[in-house]
């Protein structure tokens, strides 16, 4: 079984770089790092706008428009309107961002927060305990924050604007490749018919398969460990990274073998192939206005995969999303490759 | 080696059968030819045995193996080589010997050996994708040899190669069956049938109309003939005379008597005649 399989990896490996896909996937890693490195600015924040209307009048009214006087002044997404009503009319035609309103309640200061209805309860909580403290440490003046940083040398409190879109080209690029690249090769093999001449040798499929998402795995570590060092240096966990890169490579190309075997030739399954890529990369949206993460883009796998390639790329110690998300994709991996081998061993007999 | 008893299968999964009710039998070391036009369902039986077409009806074993449930010792035993080539054009034809002979988990043949066997050895590491429609179809057939296999399928083996090629793969395929191998041949060629098989099958319309030695065949369907030239009128004149028929050998010692006939030659029905006499349609 394993002399098999290698022979079908190194077969797969000869063909793949006969047909230039090592060269193809260095050259896409290569435009990816100087686009990274040398056209997107250092600098170029999305943040959500924040639109606040100050109508409480009471005896805290100064220190609440101190507040928020600094903040619109240090903030340049931080903005004062006159009334709620023009919050509301702002917020509908601009869905990356928030409004706030402070009132008066029993002459009490009451904030009210106006959302879009998308954003996660994550983001509002933030949001809420911010303003709290914020407004405790005004009010009381007693509250001291101090924080601690446990790993100090792994803590990147800024990571410049262009290099934190690395961990998107690597959702997108190593590990979704798989999902256009083996329907490529598939059908490659589907056109020479020597899958029919596999058919009849002791080959089983699982191993057929398998083989071609090792090349794609293989092609996947390449174009990581290319963009990933040429981007950010030795500064990243590269063991988890690769781990990540790999159960992606297999769930993306186990998904692009059961779409390939329904069709017989590439072009008429490309439309398939592309709506599942841009599916799959819409949570890229939430990468970068995490305030829009609605449900259906959470329950995407590539929601938090990025997240987990950015965690893995720039360490801050939440290792937790790391292992979450590859024991995530190890279950979908399994549940696909499965599902590969019936679809082709139906596509077979069908044929 | 082979058995098979009612096979029937459908493309549609209905009652429009593509191969309906076929039985043989085929002994070990016997070279059985599966003679038939293009669409008669020669190579539905093979893709069923084969294990590339599902066995919806019917009842088939290899070398004792059910074909319904295929394991790996079934496709150890056998080997095919397919009609269409299908090769990988980007590796040689070594590189593909190679990589085939990997996936069995018998004792294998050495690829150079095969590939001189078939004329190939001058372009063992030329690209697959180079090679003409010959040179494929011999590396499909050498492929088909890689696991000396006790059970070969040969799929018209020797379509679109030149005489004295296709006069090597023939010497072959006797060779082999000299050494055991039992041979399941399917072609729409009569001669490399009558040449090569011990037994054929006439398939016509998805059913085997019957079976028998190509001797056999011709003695029994076919007529005794004697085509003959002679001079009449300072003329040439060609005909075909019975030697069954009364009339026909009358004239046949007339001509011989008066000395008349310039060259004279027994000819037999051919395998195509045959089929034609047995289905109604000709072989192409």
């Amino acid at each position: 079984m394993l002399r098999r399989y290698f022979g079908l990896v190194k077969k797969d490996i000869i063909t793949g770089f006969r047909n230039y896909f090592f060269l193809a996937v260095i050259f896409v890693a290569l435009v990816f790092v100087g686009i990274i490195n040398f056209v997107i600015p250092e600098n170029a924040e999305i943040k959500p706008n924040v639109y606040y209307y100050l109508e409480y009048e009471g005896e805290n009214s100064n220190i609440l428009g101190d507040v928020l006087d600094q903040s619109e002044a240090s903030h340049s997404n931080i903005h004062s309107v006159t009334s709620r009503d023009e919050i509301v009319n702002i917020m509908e035609e601009n869905f990356n961002s928030i409004g706030m309103v402070i009132k008066a309640v029993d002459n009490k200061p009451m904030v009210e927060f106006i959302m879009q209805g998308y954003e996660n309860q994550e983001v509002v909580n933030t949001l809420i305990l911010s303003m709290k403290d914020d407004l405790n440490s005004r009010i009381r003046g007693d509250i001291e924050i101090e924080t601690l940083w446990l790993t100090e040398e792994s803590y990147q409190e800024n990571i410049p604007f262009n290099k934190s879109v690395l961990p998107i080209f690597l959702a997108m690029e190593p590990t979704m490749l798989g999902l256009v690249m083996i329907a490529a090769f598939i059908f490659m093999e589907k056109d020479e018919g020597t899958i029919k001449a596999y058919k009849v040798s002791p080959g089983k499929i699982p191993e057929y398969l398998a083989s071609k998402i090792t090349l794609m795995i293989i092609l996947g570590w390449i174009s990581t460990i290319i963009s990933t060092f040429l981007v950010v240096g030795f500064n990243a966990d590269y063991l988890n990274l690769l781990i990540i890169v790999t159960v992606g490579s297999i769930f993306a190309s186990a998904l692009g073998l059961i779409i390939a075997s329904f069709f017989d030739n590439i072009s008429q399954s490309m439309v398939w192939i592309l709506a599942a890529s841009i599916i799959f990369s819409v949570p890229f949206i939430s990468y970068f206005v995490p305030s829009f993460a609605p449900l259906y883009i959470r329950v995407l796998p590539t929601y938090p995969l990025q997240f987990a390639i950015r965690e893995a790329i720039f360490p801050s110690g939440n290792t937790q999303i790391i292992y979450s998300t590859i024991l995530t994709f190890t279950i979908l991996s399994i549940i696909s490759f499965i599902l590969a081998v019936f679809a082709y061993r139906r596509n077979l007999a069908r044929n | 080696m082979i058995n098979v008893k009612n096979l029937y299968h459908s493309y549609t999964n209905d009652e429009n059968y593509a191969v309906e009710d076929i039985s043989f039998k085929i002994e070990q070391g016997e070279v059985f030819g599966f003679l038939g036009p293009s669409g008669a369902g020669k190579s539905t039986t093979q893709q069923i045995l084969i294990g590339l077409l599902a066995l919806q009806q019917g009842e088939a074993s290899i070398g004792g193996y059910d074909i319904k449930k295929p394991k790996e010792e079934l496709f150890n035993l056998i080997g095919v080589s397919f009609e269409h080539p299908n090769v990988y054009k980007k590796l040689s034809g070594l590189e593909n010997l190679e990589f085939y002979k990997k996936m069995f988990s018998v004792e294998t043949e050495d690829s150079m050996k095969l590939l001189r066997m078939v004329g190939l050895e001058s372009a063992a590491n030329k690209k697959a994708g180079g090679y003409s429609k010959g040179m494929l179809q011999r590396l499909v057939f050498a492929r088909s040899m890689i696991n000396n296999p006790k059970i070969w399928f040969l799929d018209e083996p020797t379509s679109g190669l030149d005489p004295n090629t296709a006069s090597e793969i023939k010497k072959i395929i006797r060779k082999k069956n000299d050494e055991g191998t039992t041979i399941f041949l399917t072609t729409h060629n009569m001669y490399i049938a009558d040449e090569l098989c011990d037994r054929i099958a006439f398939i016509n319309e998805g059913k085997i109309e019957l079976i028998d030695s190509p001797r056999n065949l011709k003695l029994k369907y076919g007529e005794k003939l004697v085509k003959i030239e002679y001079k009449e009128n300072e003329k040439i004149k060609k005909e075909s005379l019975s030697m069954i028929n009364d009339e026909d050998k009358k004239k046949l010692n007339k001509l011989i008597n008066e000395g008349k006939i310039e060259t004279m030659h027994s000819q037999e029905a051919t395998l195509e005649e045959i089929f034609i006499k047995v289905t109604g349609r000709g072989l192409k």
